[in-house]
């Protein structure tokens, strides 16, 4: 018969399931931001007279954004499966994004301010939960198999 | 098999310095003095060697060196750190490397990108490049970039420091395969990296940046700033540190692309060339990992951007 879970164990891994679940469900709202800035952007440029030489960089700027929309979604679904490699990514791909927002213009650090302090908040907590997740499930394989 | 088992007589920990079938003096258990001959006990302090081979000898890993060593000797055999401060180094560790070691190495990351932002900023806005040639922008940017470099350097170190004891390391012990194909390897991804640098100008326009070294009195700036500065910090950075602590939570292929991402990602000023300097940080990684030394990622990685910068 399986013996019982003690039950504070029980609600650590519970918190950590929460932590899991919001890094992945924040990693779709990434995505969707991701995606919004794209069409803004696009809307932004179409009012634009953009000379025709300048266009492959222009959709060069789309790719790049959409991109980053796609890895984000991805990395999302990813998180139940590999959490620490989805989550650190994660993590390292928001803060690099927005490190070349900074680099092209200051001012963009600010704008969100609080959205990316969230944003870094929470895959912060869920690189932690991941790492205390995986650390239980091998303790668990190893006493399995002895 | 050392050949003392067969006598009954094992030494406590393999002695890298004992060849096989070697009568060479090897050290005692308790006193930690060399035995000279192959007696059942230590002629210095009576210590039985026989007991060793009947009982299981326990081991722990050293929380400075992660080599096993016996778990009855206070100091490590391998490099004499204290294993009395196992207890105190095995509860920062479980507070630190399995919660917070991944997190601080990002931390570290993003402090670097800071660095790289507002030396890009001072490059953007505090030098007027309109009219002039690369070599005259690179002669106004140099102290710039001289100080980023430095800070990026001191970074690099103190986060060596910092999280020493979070890096696991590499067992190194196909040295000579990774010496013997790190070269051609790197002249694949070296003609990897060129073809696409020309497709993107055709395709795109990009106009890369030339740095002076040719006929230019600059080249001793730019071989300290663009060879040998990435070449010692940015391998201290991401393949001590990153590699390091990675490879504790993921495995090894995982550890080594996962460092190569991030490392491709600093690269902030040149987006367009991260698929090729993910290539070229696994092959570091790798090299890294096979030598276990960081001599050999140094060097490829001077060469990689002395061609560049040749080029």
């Amino acid at each position: 018969m399986e013996s019982p879970k003690p039950k504070l164990g029980r609600l650590a891994q519970n918190a950590r399931q929460k932590h899991l679940k919001s890094a992945r469900n924040l990693l779709f709202l990434v995505a969707a931001l991701q995606v919004l800035d794209g069409i803004i952007l696009f809307f932004m440029f179409n009012n634009l007279r953009i000379p025709a030489e300048a266009m492959p960089m222009v959709y060069l700027s789309f790719g790049t954004v959409f991109g980053f929309a796609l890895a984000f979604f991805i990395l999302g679904l990813l998180v139940p499966k590999f959490p620490i490699p989805a989550t650190v990514i994660a993590l390292v791909l928001f803060i690099t994004l927005h490190a070349i927002y900074a680099m092209a213009d200051p001012t963009s650090l600010l704008s969100g301010w609080l959205l990316k302090i969230i944003v870094i908040v929470v895959l912060v907590k869920a690189i932690q939960a991941a790492v205390a997740y995986e650390k239980e499930r091998k303790l668990e394989a190893n006493s399995a198999s002895d | 098999m050392d050949a003392n088992s067969d006598s009954g007589i094992i030494p406590p920990w393999p002695d890298p310095q004992r060849a096989e079938g070697d009568s060479a003096p090897f050290k005692c258990w308790r006193c930690f003095l060399y035995n000279k001959t192959t007696a059942s006990q230590c002629e210095y302090c009576d210590a039985p060697f026989e007991k060793i081979v009947e009982e299981t000898i326990e081991e722990i890993v050293c929380w400075r060196c992660l080599k096993n060593s016996q778990a009855s000797l206070t100091r490590c055999a391998y490099c004499d750190a204290n294993l009395a401060q196992d207890e105190h180094h095995r509860e920062r560790q479980a507070g630190s490397q399995w919660k917070h070691g991944i997190v601080a190495m990002i931390g570290h990351y993003s402090l670097a990108l800071l660095i790289l932002v507002i030396g890009g900023w001072s490059v953007s806005f505090g030098v007027h490049h309109a009219g002039k040639n690369d070599e005259a922008i690179f002669r106004e940017v140099l102290p710039i970039l001289v100080t980023t470099d430095v800070l990026f350097l001191g970074l690099a170190v103190v986060s060596f420091f910092h999280l020493r004891r979070e890096c696991a390391q590499p067992p190194g012990n196909s040295a000579l395969k990774a010496w013997v194909w790190a070269f051609p390897l790197l002249g694949v991804i070296l003609a990897i990296n060129l073809s696409y640098h020309w497709l993107l100008q055709q395709l795109f326009h990009v106009q890369s940046f030339n740095y002076p070294f040719w006929g230019s009195n600059l080249w001793p700036w730019t071989l300290a700033l663009m060879c040998v500065q990435p070449a010692v910090a940015e391998e201290l950075f991401f393949r001590q540190v990153v590699l390091g602590t990675l490879r504790n939570h993921m495995s090894f292929h995982g550890a080594v692309w996962l460092s190569a991402l991030i490392f491709a990602l600093a690269h902030l000023g040149g987006v367009l060339s991260i698929p090729t300097l993910m290539l070229a940080g696994a092959l570091f990684g790798y090299t890294r990992a096979a030598t276990g030394s960081l001599l050999l990622p140094m060097i490829l990685h001077f060469t990689h951007n002395l061609i560049v910068v040749m080029i």
